[in-house]
């Protein structure tokens, strides 16, 4: 009797398990069938093309020989020399040399061929782009076919590697002088000469003085849409609120995060713009100074890419430069995180490089890097004017790696940018912490904070709902417990930690 | 008590899977000097870089004005040489050098090479535009971009000889090099023609280039007409003449210059027609008017010029004509039509035919044309004529028929 029933609930289940499989499958081969090109590409409908290479050039036509050159054709002028570098520096690194019969005459054409195939006998590729410009038109002819240019301090990056190994890289300027005719609608380059640099007046790097050690502050997003706050997100009151929230407890600072992608990667969107900078406004009513987290999830780091980044930050940074509210830039949030997927060398040039574009653009505004440990911090400590780590572990070994960097750093002022425990309690850490046990957290952070003198930004403000995958992927044990840094919970109800932090209320400041 | 000895376990096997933080791999190497004393090199010599030293695993990059090449050491036992590729060593300009030694950059320097002293055959040159106006102003532009065998351009102060040549004067000038060329205006002619041009420096030579000087813009014209005669048939053609149409300098203007009659008759109408010059002369063509007129002719240039005003009369070619109804008021009979020499008029001379009934409505308007000195009209069936007044137009001249017949 039992055997007979057991061999009707196997029947019964293999009958399932069948209609379940063939299900399955009718609908992987539906779903299937249905993927590929949207419908409307049928139209051919044409995208706007984003021009991959966009180093900052800088005309000086003033001096100019020959015809006066009127600005579409200078603009003209610049597209095509500014391509001829753009072929010529994906021919020397894939020895491909698509597009350079455009932008080469026939004879400049070999002088190019012959170093790419020099390079390709002896097994080399040279990575290469260049970040600036500085051409001098010298001349133009009179029928506007023949132009003689010489650019100054060409600023180049360049790595060279032999059998696919990386054996040098470095940062160099360099002048040239360069023919260009206008053949068949192209300005091609006619001659390439390398001249010396002229002697240009260094400007030396002036001292920043900005006051660090009142800084107490607070990483922000708001509670419905974390990591997603701009757009058609942007929620003014949600902010105000906030903000309001943020001076009552006592602090006196945001750090806030500027997706790349999302402003719109090298051609920033006026849309976004503006809101960061509505953003900065109501921040300025509320006396709170912002930290700008520029290039948040943004991982290339290729040498192509540059160029691009280099125009993200100069549109974000002289917009915002001259506001009263911005307190700081920091150039990317935990890059040391990239540096296994990426190579450190990649990773570390980049932000080197974008370190030295922010300060041309920006001179007053001290820059940093958010490192996420200690230990990670005192890569380019040079090289920033403050120092900033991250800080998630045991608040016991804290004073300890913290004096350690400090000591490493020499007088470059620190910054623990980020810190803070999760109050999240299940199953995916064996219900080993509490509300409580973060308040005990910033109960022994704050005490060597303040006896440090060392300035904070606290995360975060609230727990949130929903943590989008791009920040700690999908896995639930790392998902869960990023839901619950909050001061408050995600119904806006403060935790017992908030109570540790309110300054005003405990009324030390 | 447990679950905190299983928390450690697990700790200590994430510590154990995470991986061990980079090894710093920057190591010090000991200068390598260059001992070539040559900085300076002219385009074509063997270029030979010379470091004390042992050649190992040496690596050297090399950049000039194209880009960056990497050379491994010359294969010798005793030195450490680098004998540049003839890409670089060709090539004038600033070379800037790197020696490398295991990731290491050991020695760095800059070499020059001067453009060759041996010419290139030809000089590359450019004229643009290759036409201009003989208006003592207009210039075209020669520039030339002398080079040595190797195609590098020769450094500036090289000086360039420059020939014009312009109907029977020969000019020599020239030209001097900066920033790779050196160009130079020329034109500012006042008469047409071809104007030649070359340059050269030593055996290098340039190709002729040609400079067409071309008339300027038209003055001011005159015109004049001629006609078979002065009666206004419709037939004969009047001829508009324009006197030859010169520049501001006494160019004949080119061939092919579009020149626009405007004729305007008494009551202010206009007519145009249109003449294409032919050694400076443009001819425009009109039908004489079929009735006495007295027209006003001015020719244009469109925006640059135009000629005095031509004033000419038609008189009328017919004086008189006969108007016949038929008995049942159906057919009109107009004719015989004679010209001024009592003959019939061409064929093809406009009858108009409009009937009013008596309260002055108009019924119809036809047209028709004159054959042999005749015009007929044949009435539709629900017209008669006799009932109606009858007008009729030929040459301007009007003949009124009243109805006789109730």
């Amino acid at each position: 009797m039992v055997k007979k029933n057991l061999y009707r609930a196997l029947l019964l289940l293999s009958f399932l398990a069948v209609n379940a499989g063939i299900i399955y499958g009718l609908a992987a081969a539906w779903s299937f069938l249905n993927t590929g090109a949207d419908k409307s590409a049928i139209l051919h409908i044409g995208d706007t093309i984003e021009q991959a290479y966009q180093p900052k050039i800088t005309w000086t036509i003033e001096g100019q020989r020959g015809r006066k050159i009127a600005k579409q054709a200078l603009g003209e002028l610049e597209k095509d020399y500014l391509n001829a570098w753009y072929v010529k520096n994906i021919a020397l690194n894939s020895y491909d040399q698509l597009g350079i019969a455009d932008y080469y005459t026939e004879d400049a054409r070999k002088q190019v061929e012959n170093l790419v195939k020099t390079n390709q006998t002896n097994n080399i590729k040279v990575e290469t782009t260049t970040l600036s410009h500085h051409p001098q038109l010298e001349f133009y002819s009179l029928d506007g076919k023949l132009a003689v240019l010489t650019d100054i301090d060409v600023v180049q990056f360049e790595k060279v590697y032999t059998v696919g190994t990386l054996v040098h890289q470095q940062r160099t300027s360099h002048s040239y002088k360069a023919i260009l005719m206008l053949e068949d609608g192209f300005w091609r380059i006619r001659q390439m000469v390398k001249i010396p640099n002229p002697d240009l007046t260094q400007n030396e790097s002036k001292q920043l003085s900005f006051d660090i050690k009142k800084w107490k502050g607070i990483n922000y997003y708001p509670k419905d849409n974390p990591w997603n706050m701009f757009g058609k997100n942007f929620d003014m009151e949600a902010i105000y609120a906030d903000f309001e929230t943020i001076t009552t407890l006592g602090l006196n600072s945001v750090r806030v995060f500027v997706p790349y992608e999302g402003f719109g990667g090298a051609s920033v969107k006026e849309e976004m713009l503006g809101q960061l900078e509505e953003l900065l406004d109501i921040a300025q009513e509320h006396n709170l100074k912002v930290l700008v987290t520029l290039f948040d999830f943004y991982g290339n780091y290729d040498l192509m890419d540059w160029t691009l980044t280099h125009r993200h930050a100069e549109t974000i940074v002289t917009r915002l430069k001259s506001h009263e509210a911005l307190l700081g830039w920091d150039i990317k949030n935990e890059p040391d995180l990239d540096f296994e997927s990426r190579g450190k060398n990649t990773v570390l040039g980049w932000l080197s490089e974008m370190a030295q574009q922010i300060k041309q653009n920006d001179s007053i505004h001290p820059i940093t890097i958010g490192w996420s440990t200690p230990e990670a911090a005192l890569h380019l400590a040079n090289e920033v004017d403050f120092v900033s780590f991250h800080y998630y572990e045991a608040p016991e070994n804290f004073k300890e790696r913290f004096l350690a960097l400090k000591d490493s750093v020499d007088a470059k002022p620190l910054v623990l940018e980020e810190y803070g425990k999760s109050s999240y309690s299940g199953i995916w850490n064996l219900f080993s912490n509490s509300k409580d046990d973060q308040a005990t957290y910033y109960e022994k952070m704050q005490a060597v904070l303040t006896k440090e003198q060392l300035p904070y930004f606290i995360w975060t403000l609230y727990d949130f709902e929903t943590v989008p995958t791009s920040v700690v992927g999908r896995k639930p044990w790392r998902k869960a417990p990023q839901k619950h840094f909050g001061l408050m919970d995600s119904e806006g109800k403060e935790k017992p930690a908030y109570r540790i932090i309110d300054i005003k209320r405990k009324g030390d400041d | 008590m447990r679950w905190k000895q299983y928390m450690w376990l697990m700790v200590f096997v994430a510590l154990g899977c995470s991986k061990s933080p980079d090894a710093p791999s920057e190591k010090i190497h000991d200068t390598i000097k260059l001992i070539s004393t040559e900085r300076e090199f002219t385009a074509g010599d063997s270029i030979v870089l010379k470091f004390d030293g042992k050649a190992t695993k040496q690596l050297l990059l090399i950049q000039n004005g194209w880009g960056t090449i990497a050379l491994r050491p010359d294969s010798t036992n005793t030195d450490l040489t680098f004998t540049l590729p003839q890409a670089i060593a060709q090539k004038s300009g600033f070379v800037h050098w790197i020696l490398l030694l295991q990731k290491a950059k050991v020695a760095e320097g800059s070499i020059d090479i001067r453009p060759s002293n041996i010419l290139s055959e030809s000089m590359e040159s450019y004229i643009g535009p290759t036409s201009i106006f003989a208006d003592n102003q207009d210039q075209a532009m020669i520039v030339s971009l002398p080079q040595d065998s190797y195609g590098n351009a020769l450094p500036d102060s090289t000086i360039i000889a420059l020939t014009e040549k312009f109907k029977n004067n020969q000019n020599n000038s020239s030209m001097t090099v900066k920033d790779m060329i050196a160009y130079s205006f020329v034109g500012e002619h006042s008469e047409i023609g071809e104007l030649f041009l070359g340059t050269s420096l030593e055996n290098q030579v340039s190709k002729e280039f040609t400079v067409s000087v071309l008339p300027t813009k038209s003055a001011d014209f005159n015109i004049r007409m001629e006609r078979q005669h002065n009666f206004a048939d419709g037939n004969q053609i009047v001829s508009f003449i324009t006197s030859i149409i010169k520049d501001r300098n006494g160019n004949t203007v080119a061939d092919g210059t579009m020149v626009n009659f405007v004729i305007e008759n008494g009551s202010g109408h206009q007519f145009q027609t249109y003449g294409q010059t032919l050694n400076g002369i443009a001819v425009g063509k009109m039908l004489h008017p079929e009735t006495p007129v007295q027209w006003t002719v001015k020719a244009h240039i469109s925006g640059l010029s135009q000629s005095n005003g031509l004033e000419l009369t038609f008189e009328a070619a017919v004086k008189d004509y006969s108007v016949l109804i038929s008995k049942n008021g159906r057919t009109i009979t107009v004719g015989p039509i004679l010209s001024y020499m009592k003959q019939w008029v061409p064929d093809g001379l406009g009858i108009h035919l409009e009937i009013k009934n008596p309260d002055g409505e108009s019924l119809l308007r036809i047209l028709t044309t004159s054959r042999k000195g005749m015009g007929k009209f044949e009435l539709p069936e629900n017209l008669n004529a006799n009932e109606n007044t009858v007008i009729i137009t030929v040459a301007g001249i009007e003949k009124r028929i009243k109805g006789t017949i109730k």
